[in-house]
């Protein structure tokens, strides 16, 4: 029995670890960086329900996930995503900041009750550079993570 | 007061945001580009202003967003220090002086690596817990040279669907970490300024947060935040605005959902708001955009708002043909915002004609000039100083011209600029009670009179109040040389009147201001603008003087009226023709006598055209410099050389034609502002006759509008016709029915009766256009007119297409 424990504990390890991907990728929750507005909405569609659009392409949606309350999503003068983030559920499985990626490879930064990883991907193989941020308030769950085009800026 | 930038100056000014060096008395102003220090003179009356670009090199060179921050907002230790930022990408190009302006020190930028946008600047002391340490655990830290600054600097921006707040412990050389204040699932983005009261709680207000106003309040130094909203509010266009008095209330000023300008108080860190009110219905103000608050005193607060009487929030929106009319209101609260009181701070002069749209970046051409905010502030002398961008500056677009000729006063006859103007308090209390002024008469209001037929519209201003309330105004009408009578009276609250009685005279009016020491000194003699326009005739109307009243009793020297033009002029000089009427200007002409108009230029440096006669009587044409005296009236003047071809006299119609070219007179530009004209008529060693002279007022001016405004507008093109074209294309042909057009504009919509926006201008004499834009299978209305630098002719007939 304390064997069998031990290998049930094994394999929710390897699991876990094997959740943070190896390279970050430019995407979540199958919505990626430089994805068509149209391509977009069909899987939003499929994982949940606008709640409201603001200013400048950008919508919320309400997600139908166990972890995930949120998805925000931006679009670029091109209609093509620009941004995503996600925003956690608290009342629910937190999500892991080494479940977003390698933590070894992020910068780091931290302050009082306030932590932030950041990747930043360089262009590769025709994707383009992006930069994966995960931000919370507590030491091992994050509160939302975004990815974004590295040097496309929206402003107003 | 209101004061103008010079012509080369703050001419992109746009959402600028303005603070006061508290030891100087010197404003700092961002407009776009430029850092600009303003100098006010206040040993006169009203007090002359410098403004000098001050810009640090590393926030003059690119942009995408300007922002300034004065730190002298929240005590105790009002540093002074003014914190400039251009956006740019990801980062912030931020420059601090505590000079204003005289040397710059460069700054990280930002604390923010994410991608920055809308990014605004504030500062004030650190949150403390009991024992006297910083809240959060913040720890100040050394500059580079050592020194200890006493407040936190806070930069915020949003992107990706977060608005994230960075603070500075040394000053503003570095910031720590972003932390998140709210995501797009909390409150709307964008977010108005950083205010941070006097016991180091930080506020970030926004225009919607779950449909309501709100704010985010942290009281450990930015490490945490909590969004806090007000009750019976919603959701606006535009940021709103915290303004802290020095015990901490908080008053919150905003452009309600409906369009109202409305405020609130809180006096507990915006957990609970009451005495929410419409501070704008007094003046029956319906829409409102760029709320700015400040706060001084605990009870006393100041509110700045851009408003219109006209509904609608087609106003604040993309409606080009929104027909309301825009001016800057101050309200202002002596009781801790139980009851305000507003005024139009710019009566006479609108900030804008037509829509101010909110809509962003998606706003039809010319109608975000005023771009997203105003910003207001406070003196060490408690006087309340607004900066804003003045989309309205020519003479045309200040008297409502219908410049397209269709019927209407709207986005298509603002003038779509942005120049800097800061609103500076000259009269009434203070934010700050120690410094009320003391009891005396009201100053002179302005006045402005129009005449529409039998009809003459009359608007003044509210003067300084010299400390004493305003009680009433009181309006005399009279002929020149004749009666003059007392028209009406009027209540403290009323600022304008039509004379439906004036068809019969050749009226000038007057207006007084009466407060509980007596009724104030007079207004100038104002002669309503009949249908004038400084393209043709005499002019504009600058002055009117008394018959009679020279001296010697000769017609010749008695000075009668003084008018300015600007004609068009085909070989593009840019020249102003001063007109002086005479009383009856008689051959030959006295010897040895100057018929002199004085003027400070839009350069601020004084300027004389004039007719002279010599000994013999000999007649010339001249200009010069002069030098003011210290009570502003004409010192030591220069005779530099001679008029331009067209100076000349006419004894039939009394008239002395003064012809300049600009260059001559520091070269004045549309826009740019003659002021404190006057008259005199010196002969030898008498001057029998002199008008606005002794204290001239700066009211006396007049704005250019430039020679080529006064072009004739092109006739409107007919015949339109627009055929399809291959796949999402159609293709326009018009008839040119002008010979004086610059260009054509091609305006589309996919509705027959509205929204067309300007998709394409194509030159002179060009009669066709292929619109390759279209989307398939979709019906399209198309419209075109010309256009020249006298402005836009009639729209063609429309024609549509349905696209293959």
């Amino acid at each position: 029995m304390k064997r069998l424990l031990s290998l049930s504990l094994l394999l929710v390890m390897s699991v876990l670890v094997s959740a943070a991907p190896a390279r970050p990728r430019p995407e979540i929750m199958g919505i990626s960086l430089d994805m068509k507005r149209d391509e977009a909405l069909v899987r939003l569609k499929s994982i949940g329900s606008l709640e409201k659009e603001a200013r400048k392409r950008q919508e919320v949606w309400a997600i139908k996930d166990a972890r995930i309350s949120h998805l925000l999503v931006g679009y670029d003068a091109d209609n093509r995503v620009r941004y995503v983030t996600a925003i956690a559920r608290t009342d629910g499985p937190r999500i892991r900041y080494r479940e977003v990626a390698d933590l070894k490879s992020a910068q780091r930064s931290d302050t009082s009750g306030n932590h932030r990883f950041t990747w930043e991907i360089e262009e590769r193989r025709g994707q383009s550079a992006f930069l994966l941020i995960a931000r919370g308030h507590d030491s091992q769950y994050l509160d939302s993570y975004s990815v974004k085009k590295k040097d496309q800026e929206e402003i107003d | 007061m209101n004061y103008a930038a010079p012509p080369a100056l703050g001419n992109s000014a746009g959402e600028p945001t303005i603070g006061v060096n508290w030891n100087t008395g010197a404003a700092m102003f961002v407009a776009s580009l430029q850092t600009l220090r303003v100098k006010w003179d206040d040993t006169a009356s009203p007090a002359p202003a410098t403004w000098e670009d001050v810009s640090a090199p590393t926030t003059s060179l690119l942009t995408t967003d300007p922002i300034l921050f004065t730190d002298s907002e929240a005590g105790p230790n009002r540093t002074n220090r003014t914190f400039v930022s251009q956006l740019l990408g990801k980062a912030s190009a931020l420059a601090f002086t505590d000079d204003d302006g005289a040397s710059w020190a460069i700054s990280q930028g930002s604390g923010i690596n994410s991608g920055v946008d809308h990014q605004t600047i504030g500062g004030g002391p650190y949150a403390k817990n009991p024992d006297g340490t910083l809240k959060g655990g913040a720890i100040q830290r050394s500059a580079p040279n050592g020194q200890i600054y006493p407040n936190a600097i806070y930069y915020a921006s949003q992107d990706i669907g977060l608005a994230e707040i960075a603070r500075s412990d040394d000053g503003g050389f570095t910031f720590g970490v972003a932390i998140p204040m709210w995501t797009l699932v909390q409150c709307d983005g964008l977010h108005g300024h950083i205010k941070v009261a006097p016991d180091g709680t930080v506020y970030v207000p926004n225009k919607s947060c779950g449909g309501k106003q709100g704010v985010a309040v942290s009281e450990d130094n930015g490490l945490s935040w909590t969004i806090r909203t007000i009750d019976g509010s919603t959701a606006g266009d535009t940021d709103p605005s915290v303004g802290i008095g020095a015990d901490g209330t908080v008053y919150f000023g905003y452009a309600d959902g409906d369009g109202h300008a409305r405020a609130a108080v809180s006096h507990d860190h915006g957990a609970t708001w009451q005495h929410v009110q419409d501070v704008g219905a007094s003046h029956g103000v319906q829409n409102s955009v760029f709320p700015a608050v400040i706060a001084g005193d605990n009870n006393r607060a100041a509110f700045f708002f851009l408003g219109s009487t006209t509904p609608g929030a087609n106003g604040r929106q993309t409606d080009l043909t929104f027909p309301g009319t825009w001016y800057g209101y101050i309200a202002t609260t002596y009781d801790g915002g139980i009851t305000w009181v507003t005024a139009n701070a710019t009566p006479n002069d609108p900030v804008q004609r037509g829509v101010v749209c909110t809509n962003g970046t998606s706003c039809p051409d010319g109608t975000r000039n005023l771009l997203d905010f105003n910003d207001l502030t406070v003196d060490k002398q408690g006087r309340v100083l607004a900066g804003f961008a003045d989309g309205c500056v020519t003479a045309e677009c200040i008297r409502g011209v219908d410049r397209n000729g269709d019927g209407k006063v709207d986005s298509l006859d603002n003038d779509g600029t942005n120049k800097a103007t800061i609103i500076r308090q000259t009269g009434g209390k203070r934010l700050y009670a120690a410094f009320d002024p003391a009891n005396a008469k009201p100053e002179p209001p302005l006045l402005l009179a129009t005449r529409d037929g039998e009809a003459v519209s009359l608007t003044w201003s509210i003067p300084e109040d010299g400390g004493s309330p305003i009680t009433a105004y009181r309006l005399y009408r009279g002929v020149e040389g004749g009666a003059e009578s007392l028209l009406s009276s009027f209540g403290a609250d009323v600022n304008s009147y039509t004379d439906n009685d004036a068809a019969s005279g050749n009226f000038y009016y007057r207006v007084t201001a009466s407060n509980a020491n007596g009724e104030g000194a007079s207004s100038p003699h104002v002669v309503p603008a009949t249908s004038e326009t400084a393209c043709s005739g005499l002019g504009v109307t600058i002055m009117t003087d008394p018959a009679g009243d020279a001296l010697d009793q000769s017609g010749s020297h008695d000075i009668r009226s003084l008018h300015i033009a600007e004609p068009y002029s085909a070989d593009g000089l840019q020249k102003l023709v001063f007109s002086l009427k005479m009383g009856d200007l008689a051959d030959p002409l006295t010897p040895n006598t100057q018929w002199r108009v004085y003027f400070t230029g839009a350069d601020n440096n004084g300027y004389f055209v004039d007719m002279r006669t010599d000994l013999l009587g000999a007649v010339t044409f001249k200009y010069g410099t002069y030098i003011h005296n210290a009570d502003n009236t004409a010192g030591t003047a220069t005779t530099v050389g001679n008029l331009d071809a067209g100076s000349n006299y006419n004894t039939q119609t009394d008239t002395i034609t003064l012809v300049v070219a600009n260059n001559k007179i520091g070269n004045p530009q549309a826009g740019g502002r003659l002021s404190r004209i006057f008259v005199r008529v010196p002969v030898v060693a008498v001057v029998p006759d002199n008008a606005n002279y002794g204290s001239p007022s700066t009211a006396v001016g007049y704005t250019l509008i430039g020679n080529a405004a006064c072009q004739s507008r092109p006739a409107a093109p007919s015949s339109l016709a627009v055929t399809s074209g291959g796949k999402g294309s159609a293709t326009l042909n018009w008839a040119d029915n002008s010979n004086n057009e610059e260009s054509f504009a091609i305006e589309r919509s996919t509705s027959m009766s509205g929204g067309y926006l300007q998709v394409a201008t194509v030159a002179a004499n060009v009669r066709t256009y292929a619109d390759n834009t279209l989307f398939r299978k979709t019906t399209y209305f198309y419209r075109v007119r010309a256009a020249n630098s006298g402005g836009k002719s009639g729209y063609s007939n429309v024609s549509s297409v349905k696209t293959k």
